[in-house]
């Protein structure tokens, strides 16, 4: 291993490191984002349901009443646009297995045939 | 006061929605990619060759895409800038490392040595996209580049056509085309596109 090899090396195991450290900067942000908003859902509906025991039957219809019709709406459509994204992408996933399935039978017996180790469905391996 | 709590569901729908349906959509279309040239343009060309599928810049290229298929997620923004970063700052180490890759692969034909250097490209371009698309900050300095490029671009188009005399209808078109070639022709010579293509084939063929 020359020196330049040797820098290039270093180098890399510090880009890792880096990387890892990114990762877990980026896994904080996201517990401390989803805490917010959990923070967030309740701060608003506190008012609405605090202090009304006798009426907390009907909490659930209160909310339901505070909510504007336009905002439920675009909540609805963002509920049923992820419903089918994930419809088509278990469909696609399918069409994936078989395509792999069957590029894997054309080229069986190849020379010098490599892989790139993806499970079966196009994933990264665990 | 329901608007905080509709405010938090969305910030919780917004984090869902990049982290389970925008990363795996960039990832499965950056492997789309990647596989169209492995299986549509790469084995198609050496069949017709005629040391066919035994052609050593074969072997090569597909083990490079299976590097980059095999590490596409694993790839950050912020890596790829510290490696050329340093790349630039190394010029030794960096020009070693370039001279290694091609020298996996050079060939004499020239015909397949053309071609590679095509695949090698358009696999770093999809693998550089990728880094790009997958990151807030990539995102937002994409924006910022391009905004400044199309209107750089709208407005030179729009003087060369008022001071040539054309009518508004060609200075649109200019406009267009300029648009168009924007982005591209602003990030080849910001990121030095041999420094990035070395970068992020050293660590695909690292993988295999």
């Amino acid at each position: 291993m020359n020196k330049n090899e040797l820098t290039l090396s270093l180098k890399k195991q510090s880009v890792k490191a880096l990387e890892l450290w990114l990762g877990l900067i980026k896994h904080a942000l996201s517990v401390a984002g989803g805490v917010l908003a959990i923070w967030l859902i309740f701060e608003g509906l506190e008012p609405i349901l605090a202090g009304r025991d006798a009426a907390a039957i009907s909490a659930f219809a209160r909310v339901i009443d505070s909510l504007k019709l336009g905002s439920s709406l675009g909540y609805l459509w963002g509920a049923g646009a992820t419903g089918f994204y994930l419809l088509e992408r278990s469909g696609k996933k399918r069409a994936i297995k078989k395509k792999s399935a069957l590029q894997k039978q054309l080229e069986e017996g190849e020379p010098n045939r490599t892989s790139c180790h993806l499970t079966e469905t196009g994933n990264t391996p665990q | 006061m329901i608007e905080t709590t509709l405010l938090g569901i969305g910030i919780l729908a917004f984090m869902g929605m990049w982290r389970w349906m925008a990363r795996p959509t960039y990832l499965d279309e950056a492997r789309d990619q990647l596989f169209d040239l492995r299986d549509d343009l790469v084995r198609p060309f050496f069949l017709k060759q005629k040391a066919g599928l035994h052609h050593p810049q074969y072997i090569a290229l597909r083990n490079l895409i299976n590097g980059h298929l095999r590490y596409t997620e694993s790839v950050s923004l912020l890596g790829f800038v510290v490696m050329l970063v340093w790349m630039s700052r190394n010029e030794a180490a960096a020009r070693s490392l370039q001279v290694k890759h091609e020298a996996a692969f050079s060939t004499d034909d020239q015909e397949v040595r053309e071609f590679g250097e095509k695949i090698r490209k358009e696999a770093s371009w999809i693998m550089m996209g990728y880094t790009i698309k997958t990151s807030v900050i990539g995102r937002t300095l994409l924006f910022i580049i391009s905004t400044r490029s199309r209107v750089g671009n709208c407005w030179r188009a729009v003087k060369e056509a008022v001071s040539s005399g054309r009518l508004p209808l060609a200075a649109a078109t200019a406009a267009s085309v300029a648009t168009m070639s924007g982005i591209a022709a602003h990030m080849v010579p910001t990121v030095g596109a041999g420094a990035a293509q070395s970068a992020l084939e050293e660590r695909a063929l690292q993988q295999i």
